[in-house]
């Protein structure tokens, strides 16, 4: 351990070797300070009931971040703020793509933003191509020296925007960080990680991108908002990238709008198909005819798809049903979030091992698999907000050589998140026209 | 409480009228339906007489063939499988830190131990407490009384100890709390720890006991 390992951290001083603590430009703080009926975290800004955090012996530890591995009242967290020490090798963008006028446009804007230390929301339709949107803005700032983050609400994305960023950026050094990974911390001058991971920095970034930003569980989470905010320096930028912003979003930062794809077709629309009984058959166990024919039937034209459905007990049920209406090979698997191998079933569908997956909302963004159409089964459920249909039907139609495909939507009563999203859609569609 | 203490969801405590007219005492849920499901006991039918490891016989197993060769014997009694879900627990409570955890099991201990008997908790050693801030047999105890008599020898001094003493002694990681001493005489002692792996740590605090003056000692984990 050196003190680069520490800058623009925030970190226990029991992870901390006595060779850095003895460091004088250290900063400390107490990880938790104790109220009168809650104690407060100083790493999640969370409250925790002092009967349920304490310990027997008179300390108190916070249960909410526990999972980073947990604080208590007896420990400081440590902070050395950030310093940049990164040897820029040339060309810093190894990227050969072109953009198109649209999203040259947005990208010169992004650019601007960093370069004048302005924070900006960048909300492009799905399959807008947000990442290569990014790329200038990116280089610009590793071309400076300056150091750059890159997170996500969901593990999944993370892993995916890694090796992409890797090839635009061969020539940097970077790291990948989430929960599930065995790597430990290092410094590099790009960071890839998850929002949760963003709750162990202070003053590190002079650019923080957060990709899906309205995802669970960012949004509405206080404590990984303001771990984001305190991540950044201070006269650093904060990019939020993502399709379906909250109007709260829209409404706080300066806004770079792009409404149409990267290929200039219109996003798909949501076809709705009614299934007045599919919540009385899934608890007894059956699903409507109409779903299993169609499963069938782009089982037959060997079609590659996602099928939607709201609850992670609604999978077995049905994968069951399928197993007994389909007497080929099976060609799918069921992925939901806690899943162990998730990422293993995400990879099979990618590697074209598996024909469909069959999955909740925690495949509704970020992972893109070229060509395929989408099945959302109960699509009338609230879990399916209106920004989770939007970001389903987006996942279809992402290829130049595809550009087009299905999404159909079962349903059993026109729900206002239904109405709503297709509204979305034909306005993003409306305004995509009139650019296109 | 109104949260699952393992998963975190919803608890409906509501109490059912036929549970009130059953005059029952109340003990309040800390486990969710689903929960209280994956923590079932096993069937404890097959299983070494001796330390309860659970295997296809009834009979002494290997391990305390040996013990018993040495003139050791200690009968054990294990809750549940070191594996699966209690694996996850002790993780997650002990070695993870989740103090919230700590009294799970406690009433199922509790219905183990004889009204006669007293309880002595396995310890940790000092430097395990300073990190940990607590012990997780006596947590696991809960509301149980225990004489916390035992007291372990830092790690480092138990072997440096090494070739001056005689070699059990050395090996011994515990020492009696002189103060307590004179509560143990004559006792019938059951000692509680967390697993039962080889039953080591358990036969030597089982051979301390006994060199002060127990009149019997036995042993519960929660696992093994
Ligand atoms: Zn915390
Ligand atoms: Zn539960
Ligand atoms: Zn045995």
């Amino acid at each position: 351990m050196n003190q680069l390992d520490i800058t623009g951290r925030l970190l226990p001083d029991t992870a901390c070797d006595e060779m850095i603590l003895n460091n004088h430009a250290l900063q400390f703080q107490p990880a938790i300070q104790i109220n009168h009926t809650t104690i407060h975290c100083t790493r999640c800004a969370s409250d925790c009931e002092k009967a349920e955090a304490q310990l027997p012996d008179e300390t108190y530890f916070c249960y909410q971040c526990f999972n980073l591995g947990r604080l208590d009242s007896s420990m400081k967290l440590v902070h050395l703020p950030g310093i940049n020490q990164f040897e820029v090798v040339h060309p810093v963008l190894t990227w050969k793509g072109r953009l198109t006028e649209l999203q040259q446009k947005c990208s010169d804007e992004v650019v601007k933003a960093f370069q004048e230390h302005q924070n900006k929301l960048l909300w492009a339709v799905t399959g807008a191509g947000k990442t290569e949107i990014s790329f200038a803005g990116i280089a610009w700032a590793l071309a400076q020296g300056l150091r750059v983050g890159i997170a996500s609400p969901r593990v999944d994305v993370c892993v995916e925007l890694y090796p992409r960023y890797q090839a635009a950026f061969a020539n940097t050094s970077m790291i990948l960080l989430h929960g599930k990974s065995e790597e430990p911390y290092q410094y590099r001058q790009l960071t890839i990680c998850t929002t949760h991971q963003l709750l162990r920095f202070q003053d590190a970034f002079d650019v923080l991108i957060i990709d899906e930003v309205d995802a669970f569980p960012y949004a509405n989470n206080d404590s990984l908002q303001m771990a984001a905010k305190r991540s950044v320096k201070k006269h650093g930028s904060l990019l939020l990238m993502t399709a379906t912003p909250s109007p709260k979003l829209r409404q706080q930062y300066q806004v770079s709008y792009l409404p149409l794809r990267f290929h200039r077709h219109l996003l798909p629309k949501i076809k709705i198909h009614f299934c007045f009984n599919w919540k009385r058959k899934i608890y007894a166990g059956k699903i409507p005819q109409k779903v299993i024919f169609k499963v069938l039937q782009k089982i037959e034209r060997q079609q590659r798809f996602l099928l939607f459905v709201p609850r992670i007990k609604d999978l077995q049920v049905v994968d069951e049903i399928l197993s007994k209406k389909y007497h080929g090979e099976k060609c799918w698997k069921t992925v939901y979030s806690a899943d162990e191998a998730r990422m293993e079933k995400v990879q099979a569908m990618r590697d074209e091992k598996v024909l469909f997956l069959i999955t909740t909302t925690i495949l509704e963004r970020g992972v893109t698999f070229p060509g395929i159409d989408v099945i959302i089964f109960g699509g009338d459920e609230r879990v399916f907000s209106v920004a989770s249909l939007v970001q389903i039907a987006g996942r279809v139609g992402r290829k130049a050589s595809r550009p087009t495909g299905d999404v159909d939507c079962y349903i059993g009563s026109y729900s206002s998140n239904v109405a709503e999203a297709r509204k979305q859609i034909a306005e993003m569609n409306r305004k995509g026209k009139a650019l296109g | 409480m109104d949260n699952c203490r393992w998963c975190g969801g919803f608890l409906n405590s509501n109490l059912k009228i036929h549970f009130i007219l059953s005059f029952k005492p109340f003990i309040p849920k800390t486990l969710c339906d689903k929960c209280e499901s994956l923590f079932t006991l096993p069937s404890r039918e097959e299983s070494c007489v001796d330390c309860g490891r659970f295997q296809a016989s009834q009979k002494r197993c290997q391990d305390c063939e040996k013990w018993l060769n040495q003139k050791q014997q200690l009968n054990n009694q294990a809750l549940y499988l070191y594996h699966g879900i209690i694996k996850e627990y002790l993780e997650r409570y002990k070695f993870k830190g989740d103090y919230r955890l700590h009294s799970l099991f406690q009433t199922r201990i509790n219905s183990l131990i004889e009204a006669d008997e007293l309880v002595i908790p396995i310890p940790v050693t000092k430097s395990t407490m300073k990190q940990r801030h607590f012990n997780q047999v006596t947590g696991m105890l809960g509301e149980i009384e225990f004489l916390d008599c035992l007291v372990a020898k830092p790690k480092a001094q138990a072997q440096s100890e090494k070739g001056r003493n005689e070699r059990i002694n050395a090996q011994q990681p515990f020492e009696i709390n002189q103060k307590l001493v004179s509560k143990i005489k004559s006792q019938k002692v059951v000692l509680i720890d967390d697993v039962y792996t080889t039953g080591t740590t358990l036969h030597y605090a089982a051979q301390l006991l006994r060199e002060n003056g127990v009149q019997s000692v036995r042993s519960i984990t929660l696992a093994r």
